[in-house]
């Protein structure tokens, strides 16, 4: 039965028709009106537990789950160019990931578009980035967001096929820049969508902590036709929290974690990055 | 906040999808929203996209009929938590 309506789901999704083309307008960015010492204030261990609350939130996870192969894991040692993504939109205090890229200004956070922005909406407030996050433990400080940006189509529509932010961050008290101090990934566009992915992030939705990184390992295993161009989905059992990790293969991010289905569990989807997100990794690494 | 696609007075194709989006306020049910299409509850026939945020921000449906949408005038309504006033719009398939 289980295994029925997962095909029915799927074709569900399959079969719907795409949206036109979009052009592509370049990103959108906006400074942050807040010096790197008070958001790097703001962030006391005790909000970023209660970012992380226990009380969970209520519903999600009612649908079947999918039967998509893959395996999740902690790493041993955590990769620092990854870490957990805190920000504040109208009062409350969210969570997310992201990854610490290769840029001409060695300062770029790529993530979720919704990780920034509304979509359509506000930049969000309080934007900070920890590496290599745990338990609380901040071993590279925090890293507080000058500009954020995202695409032009998630700035405007909230539109998941470009589902992808960015955030360049401000030098630490010691003048170094982020890459310099937790080294970083590549980026590639335009890649074949059929590839091997280690998914990273900070799931901290039940049963999850949020405190711990996690990588999902998997094959491409769907395309969500109901975007265009379409999403690309992975099995994976991370929750919320974990938007905005990135999708890596070899040494690159190809993807982010952007959204699952309520009703099918166990599949992260993450956009296809192409010419949009091109735009908004260069335009963030000039910022 | 609510997105809406088509917008309140829209086109959408015989084959396109409705989308409707929709922020999740902290503490809510992430699935309680309702999606009614020409007074038919669809919501479990819909995609129920959750974008991956914790607590949850962001919740689109996506809905599109099996078959496709027969042309003229729809009206789509959304109820985002039990009890709460449905938010109607109109549109057209061509």
């Amino acid at each position: 039965m289980k295994r029925a309506v997962t095909l029915l789901l799927t074709l569900f999704l399959a079969g719907l028709l795409s949206a036109p083309a979009q052009a592509t307008p370049p990103a959108h960015a906006k400074a942050v009106g807040q010096s790197r010492e008070e958001v790097v204030t703001y962030w006391t261990a005790k909000r970023m537990r209660e970012a992380t609350p226990v009380a969970r939130a209520k519903g999600g996870g009612k649908g079947p789950k999918a039967a998509y192969p893959f395996t999740r894991y902690e790493p041993a040692t955590y990769n620092p160019a990854h870490g957990k993504v805190f920000f504040t939109d109208n009062g409350v205090n969210y969570v997310c990931s992201g990854t610490a890229l290769t840029s001409g200004n060695e300062s770029v956070v790529w993530t979720a578009g919704h990780c920034v922005n509304e979509g359509p909406g506000a930049f969000y407030t309080n934007w900070a980035f920890v590496p290599a996050y745990k338990d609380g433990a901040r071993p590279h400080g925090t890293w507080a967001a000058r500009t954020l940006l995202t695409t032009a189509p998630w700035r405007s529509g909230g539109d998941f096929s470009y589902d992808e932010g960015a955030a360049v961050v401000s030098a630490n008290a010691a003048g170094q820049t982020l890459t310099d101090v937790v080294g970083s990934r590549g980026i590639a566009f335009n890649q074949p969508a059929e590839q091997h992915y280690l998914s990273h992030g900070y799931p901290a939705a039940s049963p999850f902590s949020g405190g711990r990184m996690f990588i999902c390992e998997a094959d491409l295993a769907l395309r969500d036709n109901s975007a265009n161009p379409p999403t690309m989905g992975i099995g994976c059992d991370m929750t919320g929290g974990s938007s905005g990790g990135g999708w890596v293969v070899g040494n690159n991010v190809l993807s982010v974690n952007s959204y699952g289905y309520g009703n099918l569990r166990n599949v992260m989807f993450g956009p296809y990055q192409g010419t949009v997100a091109q735009q908004l990794y260069t335009s963030a690494g000039s910022s | 906040m609510i997105v809406r696609s088509p917008e309140p007075g829209g086109r959408v194709p015989p084959g396109g999808a409705l989308r409707v989006a929709f922020k999740v306020e902290p503490g809510h049910e992430v699935l309680a929203a309702r999606l009614l299409v020409d007074g038919q509850d669809v919501t479990d026939a819909s995609g129920q996209r959750v974008a991956g945020t914790f607590p949850p921000s962001r919740v689109e449906l996506v809905y599109s009929p099996p078959g496709g949408w027969s042309p003229g005038a729809h009206e789509a309504a959304v109820v985002l938590a039990p009890g709460a006033a449905p938010e109607a719009w109109t549109f057209t398939v061509s």
